[in-house]
């Protein structure tokens, strides 16, 4: 008497796709990490804190940083680093680029205001009419 | 004397046919991992808007419209006080500290519409820009929109 073969039911040479599953989802989730690390325009910084603001980020804002520097501020535009008579410049090109994009500045909280200014007015005359402060939530 | 019993083939098919749940805890673990990074590389951060006024701010704009009360225009000035604390002067308050303009904008805004007021803040560039936003987030709170900065 035969036996019953259980398994040929299932199908011998049918292909294992899981392990293909697993490396092709870590194959996605590090080339979407990269990418993001690639595209990243913040720079590490104290921000002023406050507990009320806007959660909501702008989409795909101009980033400006304002770092504290040895003599003067450091400023970085996205990536680039750029003095303060460039920055006009830097600025009106990206708006025109870009249109209808909003202008994010990060400033330091150790920074005086005096720091912050020379970039606001350069804003203000590269075109921009309005800017987005951000700011660390204190709670 | 059943856990000694040898499983029979019906038992070991039906156990065969049970979902596999390794391919899902690998994807959710990986779709985790991904949401943790991400998290940790966009930051707790919030936003402020203030506007870039020309001039100081303070003037209405173009042609007024004769039928329509003009939006009430404040001028909040900060500057470094002698003992190294920010005095702010506005809605009232004369080089006050941050804490009690607040105290004393919050007064103040609670009889109008905040909505329809513009303030404009001017600092004396010694003044921390921390206590800048400070008053840029009170006014925010307050719910008055149209917030400038000079």
């Amino acid at each position: 008497m035969r036996r019953r073969s259980f398994h040929a039911a299932h199908g011998v040479g049918r292909v294992n796709v899981t392990p293909m599953i697993d490396v092709v989802m870590v194959l996605i989730v590090f080339y979407l990490i990269v990418g993001k690390l690639a595209s990243e325009r913040i720079e590490s910084m104290e921000l002023p804190r406050s507990a009320f603001g806007d959660e909501t980020p702008p989409p795909d804002p101009l980033v400006i940083n304002v770092l504290p520097g040895e003599d003067e501020p450091r400023i970085v535009v996205e990536t680039f680093e750029v003095s303060v008579g460039a920055l006009e410049k830097a600025v009106r090109e990206r708006l025109r680029a870009r249109d209808g994009i909003g202008v994010q500045i990060r400033a330091s909280r150790t920074l005086p205001y005096g720091a912050v200014r020379p970039v606001l007015e350069a804003c203000r005359r590269g075109g921009a009419r309005t800017v987005l402060l951000s700011t660390e939530r204190s709670s | 004397m059943s856990a000694l019993r040898r499983r029979g083939a019906l038992d070991v098919w039906a156990s065969n046919i049970a979902p596999s749940m390794t391919p899902m805890v690998d994807v959710t673990l990986v779709i985790l991992i991904f949401f943790m990074a991400s998290a940790s590389f966009a930051g707790p951060e919030w936003f402020l808007k203030a506007a870039l006024p020309t001039g100081d701010g303070l003037e209405a704009a173009g042609e007024p419209d004769p039928f329509e009360l003009p939006p009430a225009r404040f001028g909040v000035t900060l500057r470094a006080g002698p003992d190294g604390l920010t005095r702010v002067s506005g809605f009232g308050a004369e080089d006050a500290t941050v804490g009690a303009f607040v105290s004393r904008m919050t007064e103040v805004v609670a009889g109008l519409a905040p909505e329809a007021l513009v303030v404009v803040i001017d600092a004396e560039d010694s003044v921390p820009y921390a206590d800048v936003v400070r008053v840029d987030e009170a006014c925010a709170e307050l719910g008055i929109e149209k917030i400038g900065l000079r």
